[in-house]
């Protein structure tokens, strides 16, 4: 398997400008009696580069941080810079724009069109950039042949095993070059080989220099990741390296609930602690 | 942005992915489509039948009628009603010097009458008129010959019988020497015409023609003894019916001794107005056909609304898909719209081939003409890439609003 992914220039820098930048995030679903806060105030930095899992059980409102950090969906307050720009207030076909450019999406369900082509469904994102065919076709090929599917380019998602499907999705989040590649519970529907290879190749992209935030509910998908946040009913409860979030010797989990793991170092506050 | 050619090949695919349901989607409107090509084809077929068969009662011919009429409209003491045209007339219109545009003038005295030889009956409109009569009908005589002169000034009693007539009464046999018996006098045949077919007002074939004189003798009683029911004219051309018209008018008036022209006693009707007013007949009736074709092809619009419904429902995961990857609200629009027109192109189009289709076999099931339009064809296809285009219009809206996250959850 090949795993060349070239090192953009940009990301060998040594610089370290914030990516992603919340502040006092807020996500208020339905009015009056009825309204569920899903995000009760989130701070929370991603630097370029970051290779972050955002672990919460379930119902936490993990789903929707990734919502709003991949521009689906807009905060009820707070503010959220994406690659430096205001992200928090922006309008359908701006977001569209916004997530073409900077998002590169890797979900459970795989999201491939069922009646196009792996080359096609990778093509997509560069569709809606404007590209021309020809630099399509360059640019898929390249990403497939990444991902190592050189060989399946005109297979159907049908003809593809699951872990073939998320890696055409994962080549068609690649081949726009993004800022920040948003994988959301990208093993939850794999068996466990496939699951390892995917979680290598997020592995791979942050040696090659790539931001990726990975969101999961499963603390052994989570500890790959270099920092995790752990985030409990709309609130952040713990952030620092995989080593310090989870106790035990790296390889297992210690607790039998993973809602509920030991957590060291964590403040007072609730907040986050910042890796020194 | 995405390009015209993107947003067409990504509608191509989803129409091509979904065959048969494009197929039942754009099925009402080809049904529409081919419905109005067939009875327009219908109407400007009977349209052009109608116009055979008028030309077929004689060419630049105008008719005099007794009765009068109050000019432009309603008719007034009924037309025909009175018996004012006589012989004389027909002779005073037939002067070149005082009608040059007449080329020919037939009178006409017509009564049903039964009529017998051998063992079989019949009964038929027989017709007493003079020999310029059969040009002036268009009519020819296959057998024997038609009444002469002669016979108008002896009264001989001679026919001419319709080949109708000849069948029912001397079936398998030639008429001609033979001996009919009309309202209890022989008459002997002397001709047969041609079959001339059913006109719009009757058939041409079921009919006796005896000398005019014979016929106001023997057939027709009462006091009527010179007057006609009708006087055929002959223009001498299609330009000079015009001309033909007011010297009949003049003609007449002086001879009844009228001064003012709107108190005549007869009615001049060219055969042009005779051609309008059966045309006018053939055009309402594609006129209601066209509408009914017109209310199919609304149902057409509305099953395409409904199965476009359905289609953004079920691919929800799809525009949630593109929304993600950065298809704008526009774009998405564009993608259902463009489906929508060319679902709409693509039932027209088959639509006109169907149509064509039943063009050519409907003459034969039946024996109404079908004309194909070429403009109606054009109208069609057009017509029905509005109604996709328009009926596409709600469901591809819908399908733009949809928000990402919504349309992603939807599996």
């Amino acid at each position: 398997m090949r795993r060349d992914l070239a090192v953009r220039s940009s990301y060998g820098s040594s610089n370290t400008s914030p990516v992603i930048e919340i502040r006092g995030l807020r996500k208020t679903y339905g009015e009056g009696e009825a309204s569920v806060e899903a995000i009760r105030g989130i701070d929370l930095v991603v630097n370029e580069g970051e290779f972050l899992s955002v672990m919460a059980p379930s119902g936490s409102g993990k789903s929707t941080l990734m919502h709003i950090i991949g521009c689906l969906d807009t905060p009820t307050s707070g503010s959220y810079r994406l690659a430096g720009r205001d992200v928090s207030h922006l309008d359908e076909a701006e977001l569209a724009s916004i997530r073409n450019q900077y998002i590169g999406f890797v979900f459970q369900q795989f999201h491939l069109l069922r009646h196009l082509s792996a080359l096609s469904n990778v093509e997509l994102p560069l569709v809606y950039a404007g590209l021309t065919p020809n630099e399509r076709r360059i640019r898929a090929t390249e990403a497939l042949r990444r991902v190592g599917l050189g060989d399946r380019m005109n297979h159907r998602p049908t003809q593809l095993s699951g872990g073939q499907q998320q890696r055409v999705a994962i080549a068609r989040a690649l081949v726009t070059d993004p800022t920040v590649i948003l994988a959301d519970e990208p093993t939850g529907n794999l068996d466990s080989a496939s699951s390892e290879e995917v979680l290598g190749w997020f592995g791979e992209f942050h040696r090659a220099g790539r931001t990726v935030v990975l969101i999961t509910h499963e603390p052994d998908v989570a500890k790959v990741a270099s920092r995790v946040v752990r985030m409990r009913d709309g609130v952040i409860v713990g952030d620092g390296p995989p080593e310090l979030i989870f106790v035990g010797t790296g390889t297992t989990f210690a607790a039998a609930n993973p809602a509920v793991p030991v957590i060291k170092g964590l403040d007072a506050a609730g907040g986050k602690l910042e890796p020194k | 942005m995405m390009s015209l050619r993107e947003t067409l090949r990504a509608s191509i695919e989803a129409i091509a992915t979904h065959r048969s349901r494009s197929l039942l989607t754009v099925l009402g409107i080809l049904i529409g489509i081919a419905a109005v090509i067939v009875t327009v084809g219908l109407g400007e077929g009977s349209q052009a039948k109608v116009t055979a068969a008028v030309s077929s009662l004689g060419s630049n011919l105008l008719v005099v009628s007794p009765g009068s009429s109050t000019g432009t409209g309603g008719i007034r003491g009924g037309l025909g009603s009175a018996s004012t045209l006589t012989i004389a007339d027909a002779t005073a219109l037939a002067s070149q010097v005082d009608a040059p545009d007449i080329s020919a003038v037939a009178p006409v005295v017509q009564k049903n009458e039964a009529m017998s030889a051998g063992g079989n009956t019949w009964s038929a409109p027989v017709i007493g008129t003079t020999p310029p009569y059969l040009g002036i009908r268009s009519r020819q005589i296959s057998f024997g010959n038609f009444i002469t002169q002669a016979d108008v000034t002896s009264g001989n009693e001679v026919a001419v019988l319709g080949t109708q007539v000849s069948a029912e009464l001397f079936p398998g046999q030639n008429p001609v020497g033979q001996t009919v018996n009309i309202n209890g006098s022989s008459f002997s045949v002397i001709g047969l015409l041609a079959s001339a077919g059913s006109s719009a007002t009757s058939n041409q074939d079921d009919q006796v023609i005896v000398p005019i004189t014979t016929a106001q003798s023997l057939l027709i009683g009462g006091g009527s003894g010179t007057s006609v029911s009708q006087i055929l004219l002959q223009a001498k051309s299609q330009n000079s019916i015009s001309a033909a018209y007011q010297e009949a008018n003049a003609l007449l008036l002086q001879a009844h001794q009228i001064t003012t022209p709107s108190a005549a006693d007869f009615t001049i009707t060219p055969e042009t107005q005779l051609l309008s007013t059966a045309t006018s007949v053939s055009k309402t009736l594609t006129f209601l056909l066209t509408g009914i074709a017109a209310v199919s092809l609304l149902v057409g619009g509305i099953g395409v609304m409904n199965i476009m419904l359905v289609s953004v429902t079920e691919r929800i995961a799809e525009i949630g898909l593109r929304k993600a990857l950065g298809a704008t609200p526009r774009a998405i629009l564009r993608q259902f719209l463009t489906e929508a027109l060319l679902l709409g192109l693509a039932g027209g189009i088959l639509g006109v081939i169907l149509g064509i289709g039943a063009s050519l076999i409907v003459p034969k099931l039946t024996s109404n003409p079908v004309a194909l339009s070429v403009p109606a064809i054009i109208g069609a296809v057009a017509v029905a890439a509005g109604i996709g285009l328009t009926f596409g219009v709600y469901p591809a809206s819908r399908a733009s609003r949809l928000a990402p996250i919504d349309a992603l959850r939807g599996d």
